[in-house]
């Protein structure tokens, strides 16, 4: 693996990505206007659904490269299926905490089941044990194989909790979330919003990628020793 | 020779700890190998990668043409480790029947009749695995093994804590399934039980192919 | 087609273990009995907690009954290296593992059997429940768990903390159909609400998840 080239962009795309997060985050605090009903608390949303849309970019990376582990046993795939578990599951910490701290002083609750909240939940415990799956299983061939299998399982699994928390919540209908934040937003507070958007992203993407390597790298060391001990007498 | 059991640069860590380091050979039908080595040399680990229950994580081998651990090969290998593989719950012709029908064999009634019949144990059929003494409970555990005719044995300390009369009925049980034709590799502590019966020698040392002998043909 | 005798081998000799070495049926039975009792302690159990959340005591029962026969799936195999056996023999994958969710799914569904009518009973079920639907949710909900737990229990046995793994994996990927068993029981139970809806969502999921499962078995049953 050539190190040399590859690590020069490092420094530049963390700063890059740095650079992009202060901008979001100046804009969410100073250049967005304050919501009229909810006043201040209502910034969080800037990070809030942004957290969540790179926790699933993430997800889904750790799906694909699932599947192309499971159809060519690439030791590329499983590392970035580790990184995209392993940073999803940040990013969703992330949504799940800025919920409730939004939801308080809103509606006087901390937990609302409002579908996308549940589902967060669920989906938050399934990459949870999928972590610790891996924790646990002796290396070597045997953990990327259960974790591909048990990351297949999840993706049958988000859709079909999708479809049964939203009819559970159908009958019992609560408000919405973020009532009116989704359409009509204000011009600023769109440019505030799709900033943080491209901010989380990059962060998600500079994560998994530093993630990646490092995994890559750990396997590069295990083998380095493997072969220093076959050269053992 | 055409080889039938071959072993190219095989090697298994267990973390980074190296069990076996490439070990190669190859051996030919009819012959009986004994596999030396002081405890934690690798031969257990050995075995099980031939018998399909451990992966390699380097290199290869090959049972008939077939790569251990797929189906073909399983077919083709008998594997009689330290444990029966028996569960004690069940009687012994249970335990065959069960093991009959994974081989998917025709007549399953049949071979299990007939492989007791090789181990001379037929007495032992109706009774429960768990009630039986170490030597009974191998001798059932070896028609496991021969119930679907492999043509590659392999045996792990099969000597170990069998009393004198047993140990001579296995002896000449290994030698009728040796001149009948099957490869056998029996790894043992006991030099007198196997050293006359075997027809070559494989020695690891430390997970390293040490030394093989006579007919097992040479391969540096 | 021997792939279908191999599957009935397979439930035939784990029922027969069961039922000879009896002291693990009893053992589990009687686990599940004292849960339900236990519950009942615990809530304080009335005619009007059952009507609002019956449906969800129940199944937590019926999921620890669940959890302890899935468990006993592959420590079964423990016993004398049998797992080695079934290992290196070359049935296929797909076959072993539907034998040993056959077995799980008849070994629970006997535990619900003892469950049900001391919920009933213990937590004064209504009179005018449809016990018909409760059983047919029962079914296709325990076929869900049974399906989802012999995978993962046989997954579990490479690892060092099995039994704790087992409910680690387990249900996080059940919480649909956990959703809708509860729901469903619910409605049985005398709630309001239509179950239909419930029901085919078990079904869908039992089918899917059991597809999956035998698709993916060989990654379950695999050497190290």
């Amino acid at each position: 693996m050539n190190t040399s080239t590859r690590t020069a962009w490092i420094p530049l795309a963390g700063a890059g990505t740095l650079a992009l997060l202060l901008v979001a985050l100046w804009w969410a605090l100073i250049g967005a206007p304050t919501e009229a009903t909810m006043g201040t608390v209502q910034r969080i949303f800037y990070y809030h659904a942004p957290a969540a849309l790179a926790a699933w970019v993430a997800f889904g990376l750790n799906a694909l490269a699932s599947l192309a582990y499971l159809a060519k046993r690439s030791m590329r795939a499983d590392a970035l299926a580790v990184a995209g578990a392993e940073v999803g599951l940040a990013f969703l910490t992330i949504n799940l905490i800025t919920g409730p701290i939004w939801a308080r002083p809103v509606w006087g609750v901390w937990w609302v089941w409002d579908p996308r909240l549940t589902l967060t939940l669920a989906m938050w415990v399934m990459y949870g044990s999928y972590l610790i799956l891996r924790q646990l299983t002796p290396e070597g061939g045997l953990q990327p194989r259960l974790a591909a299998a048990l990351a297949i399982f999840f993706a049958a699994d988000i859709p079909i909790d999708y479809m049964a928390i939203r009819w559970w919540r159908g009958q019992h209908p609560s408000p919405v979330l973020f009532g009116g934040a989704d359409s009509g937003l204000a011009p600023r507070m769109l440019v505030a919003f799709l900033l943080s958007m491209a901010a989380f992203l990059a962060l998600m993407g500079f994560l998994v990628w530093l993630r990646y390597r490092q995994e890559l790298l750990r396997g590069a060391i295990t083998q380095l020793k493997q072969q220093r001990a076959l050269a053992e007498a | 020779m055409q080889p039938f059991l071959t072993c190219q640069r095989v090697s298994r860590f267990f973390g980074d700890a190296a069990v076996l380091r490439e070990v190669s050979f190859t051996c030919g039908a009819g012959e009986l190998v004994a596999l030396w080595g002081a405890n934690g040399a690798g031969k257990t680990t050995l075995l099980r990668v031939l018998a399909g229950a451990l992966r390699p994580t380097g290199g290869t081998a090959t049972v008939g043409g077939a790569a251990v651990g797929t189906a073909a090969a399983r077919r083709q290998t008998g594997f009689l480790s330290h444990g029966s593989l028996l569960h004690p719950a069940l009687t012994v012709e249970e335990n065959l029947r069960f093991y009959a029908t994974l081989f998917a064999l025709e007549q399953p009634q049949a071979a299990v009749e007939a492989a007791l019949e090789q181990v001379r144990g037929e007495h032992l059929a109706g009774r429960r695995v768990g009630e039986l003494s170490q030597g009974m409970r191998q001798k059932a555990a070896l028609a496991r093994c021969l119930l679907h005719q492999p043509r590659l044995l392999l045996l792990d300390e099969p000597f170990a804590s069998l009393d004198r009369a047993t140990v001579a009925e296995l002896r000449a049980c290994l030698a009728g399934l040796r001149d009948g034709g099957m490869t056998l590799m029996v790894s043992s502590h006991q030099e007198e039980a196997v050293a006359d019966l075997a027809t070559g020698a494989l020695t690891l040392e430390r997970g390293r192919l040490l030394a093989q002998t006579e007919e097992v043909a040479e391969r540096v | 087609m021997s792939d279908w005798g191999i599957f009935a081998a397979m439930l035939r000799r784990d029922l027969r273990i069961e039922l000879r070495t009896r002291e693990a049926l009893l053992a589990m039975g009687f686990y599940a009995l004292l849960v339900m009792v236990i519950f009942s302690f615990a809530f304080s159990a009335d005619a009007a907690l059952t009507a609002r959340a019956g449906g969800g005591l129940l199944w937590v029962a019926f999921l620890f009954a669940a959890l302890v026969a899935l468990d006993r799936a592959f420590l079964r195999e423990t016993a004398e290296g049998a797992l080695v056996g079934l290992q290196t023999s070359p049935a296929p994958r797909a076959a072993l593992l539907g034998g040993k969710f056959a077995s799980s799914f008849v070994l629970i569904l006997g535990l619900e059997a003892i469950l049900l009518p001391l919920f009933a009973v213990l937590f004064n079920a209504p009179a005018h429940a449809d016990w018909g639907g409760i059983a047919l949710t029962t079914v296709l909900g325990t076929w869900a768990l049974a399906a989802n737990g012999t995978y993962f229990s046989a997954m579990s046995v490479h690892v060092r903390q099995r039994g704790l793994l087992l409910p680690l994996l387990l249900l996080p990927v059940s919480i649909p159909a956990i959703l809708a068993m509860v729901q469903a029981t619910q409605v049985y139970l005398g709630g309001e609400g239509v179950a239909n809806y419930w029901l085919q969502l078990l079904a869908g999921y039992d089918i899917i998840f059991t597809a999956l499962g035998l698709m993916l078995a060989e990654m379950a049953l695999e050497v190290e």
